[in-house]
């Protein structure tokens, strides 16, 4: 009996081996964070931060897109990125006391200034083909650039501006908290059919910063409208399939406004979107850990996706930091921030690896992706690893603690 | 105490004590006192699993750092490796077949190892010690062990009441809790930051 015993286990025991084996490929591969060193990951926030001052056009426009291999810079732009690029400028400005970075983000303020459209009592950015529908987006991050560049410099001559801009977005702002994503100046009325994902995320943080800068004037109200649109209403109608939209804005948001005071359910919808953001990191962490890891967890994001991941984290790490309700994610949060940002340092173009190309000040401290980098993967990344180093550093803080002037 | 209840109640699908009756019921009689035999073979199998489950707790933290997995990637990793021991009971609502059982020490061979702290259980264990931490991992272990033991010697007494056929649902019916328990930790793993 005992041989038959034995051979039946042995058989068992192999069969449990295959299985496990088939497991630990196919689900749960092994996971790579990248590079460790916190000092490593603040050299690549520095080289980002130079990528952008480095590479902008004499017109205070960026470097929009680059392909490594051919060399070419494709005649495009796009003016929602502009305004997010120059934020991450004056973030870099306020947080790393960044004075080339200053008056390249200024360059670019004044570019937008050149491509302000005026209406009513509002002004918006809008450039080229949409002059006529300035999107809300542009608006919105131009809002917060210049809520940063404050921040940075506590210098107020912008202030008119930015409740020029801002002014924009409430005029957006539907009585459901949501928006529409631009006005057609022709018809004088907004346009009723285009919507955007991400347009409201970022209006939201836009107005909070708003609040934040000019207490007392309405702009909360507005903040907490769009806040609630965005936590209750958002992914149903703009029918995303795995809600929550991982949705950096709409975490900044939340950061700015923890301080007023989140509801019940808001704090659920925090909670849920760092498990969205976090699930993200560890795919791409899983990607990153072995040779079969991107057989089985897809195609590489880009920086620009990655960096947005570690701002959205961030954001959150900010409200868990500040709002008992989350403590209980504050740690793992830290841990997929030290991962992210570890695996943005190590994807990033060093110095040595850039000499390789025809322009490697195109390509140092940027990110490529199929040969390609857009400004923004700077800009996202840039943020992401900004911000993940504070809450490495449980720095609760987000506003540089000292201005340039 | 919420936390290790709902440990326990993963811990005690893995372990699947319903499946396991009818090869307790099998076991080769030591004596002529009837059920006499499970009075100290469960008790000793249910012992030895529980130690067994205990390591793998206190282990948690080391393996999961030797495979490079955090524990919740490894959580979905658990519930496809629990999906064998659910798709058999579901199939035949059995662990444990009956036949071949040996007649020396088998509290060990085969009920303790590998019927009591089988991959399933180890896989619950390990990862409820990574979502919960290892002191509410090993308390809920303790308790669906304890629960485990205490179906098992009752199962003779169950066999009398409702029959074969009850007992047989009743393991079908512990796969159906594992596939669920199996599902609940995928989408936690996948929700959790």
């Amino acid at each position: 009996m005992y041989p038959m015993i034995a051979r039946g286990a042995l058989l068992s025991f192999g069969l449990w081996i295959i299985f496990l084996a088939f497991v630990r490929v196919a689900v749960i591969p092994p996971e790579s964070c990248g590079i460790e060193s916190e000092e490593r990951i603040a050299e690549a926030a520095r080289a980002a931060a130079a990528w952008m001052t480095r590479n902008q056009n004499e017109d205070g426009s960026y470097v929009y897109l680059y392909y490594k291999e051919s060399g070419e810079t494709p005649n495009e732009y796009n003016e929602v990125r502009h305004a997010g690029v120059t934020m991450a400028l004056y973030q870099a400005a306020g947080r790393l006391g960044d004075r080339e970075a200053l008056a390249t983000a200024d360059d670019a303020l004044a570019w937008m200034e050149d491509h302000l459209v005026r209406h009513n009592d509002w002004a918006a950015l809008a450039a080229g083909f949409r002059a006529d529908q300035p999107p809300l987006g542009a608006s919105a991050l131009m809002t917060v650039s210049l809520a940063e560049r404050r921040l940075a410099t506590g210098d107020t001559q912008y202030d008119g501006l930015m409740r020029e801009v801002g002014r924009y977005l409430a005029a957006l702002q539907r009585d459901d908290g949501g928006f529409h994503v631009a006005w057609r100046i022709g018809a004088d009325a907004p346009d009723t059919v285009g919507t955007s994902r991400f347009y409201p995320g970022e209006a939201l943080w836009a107005l909070a910063l708003l609040h934040e800068a000019f207490p007392g004037e309405g702009w909360d109200e507005h903040a907490r409208d769009a806040l609630q649109f965005v936590t209750t209403l958002r992914d149903d109608v703009e029918d995303v399939p795995f809600a929550p939209l991982a949705d950096q804005w709409a975490a900044y948001g939340l950061a700015e406004m923890v301080e007023w005071g989140l509801t019940d359910q808001q704090i659920d919808y925090a909670r849920d979107l760092a498990g969205r953001f976090g699930l993200l990191v560890r795919t791409a962490s899983q990607r990153e850990g072995s040779w079969y890891g991107s057989l089985v967890r897809g195609e590489d994001a880009r920086g620009s996706g990655i960096g947005t991941w570690a701002e959205g984290l961030a954001g959150l790490w900010r409200v868990a930091a500040q709002d008992e309700r989350l403590a209980d994610i504050k740690d793992k949060t830290e841990e997929r921030l030290h991962c992210v940002a570890g695996i943005l340092t190590d994807r990033q173009f060093d110095a040595d690896e850039a000499a390789a190309y025809a322009a490697p000040g195109l390509v140092e401290g940027a990110w490529f992706h199929e040969g390609e980098t857009r400004m923004d993967d700077q800009q996202h990344a840039f943020s992401g690893i900004t911000y993940a180093l504070d809450a490495l550093a449980e720095h609760e803080m987000r506003e540089p603690e000292e201005t340039l002037r | 105490m919420t936390e290790i209840l709902r440990a326990a109640v993963g811990i005690f699908a893995a372990l699947a004590p319903f499946g396991l009756i009818p090869a307790v019921l099998a076991l080769p009689r030591g004596d002529a006192e009837g059920d006499s035999r499970t009075v100290s073979t469960v008790p000793l199998a249910a012992v030895t699993a529980l130690a067994v489950l205990l390591i793998a707790v206190a282990l948690t933290d080391p393996f999961l750092a030797f495979l490079d997995v955090s524990g919740e990637n490894f959580q979905a990793g658990a519930a496809v490796i629990m999906l064998p021991l659910a798709a058999q009971l579901l199939w035949s609502g059995r662990s444990l077949g009956a036949g071949h059982l040996p007649a020396n020490r088998p509290w060990l061979l085969p009920l303790a190892i590998p019927g009591l702290a089988a991959p399933a259980s180890l896989a619950a264990v390990v990862a409820y010690s990574g979502r919960y931490g290892e002191a509410e991992a090993a308390a809920a272990a303790a308790l669906a062990i304890a629960l485990a033991g205490a179906v098992l010697l009752a199962g003779g007494f169950l066999q009398r009441a409702l029959g074969d056929l009850p007992i047989s649902v009743l393991g079908r019916l512990s796969g159906a809790l594992l596939i669920a328990i199996g599902v609940e930790l995928v989408i936690d793993g996948v929700q959790s930051v």
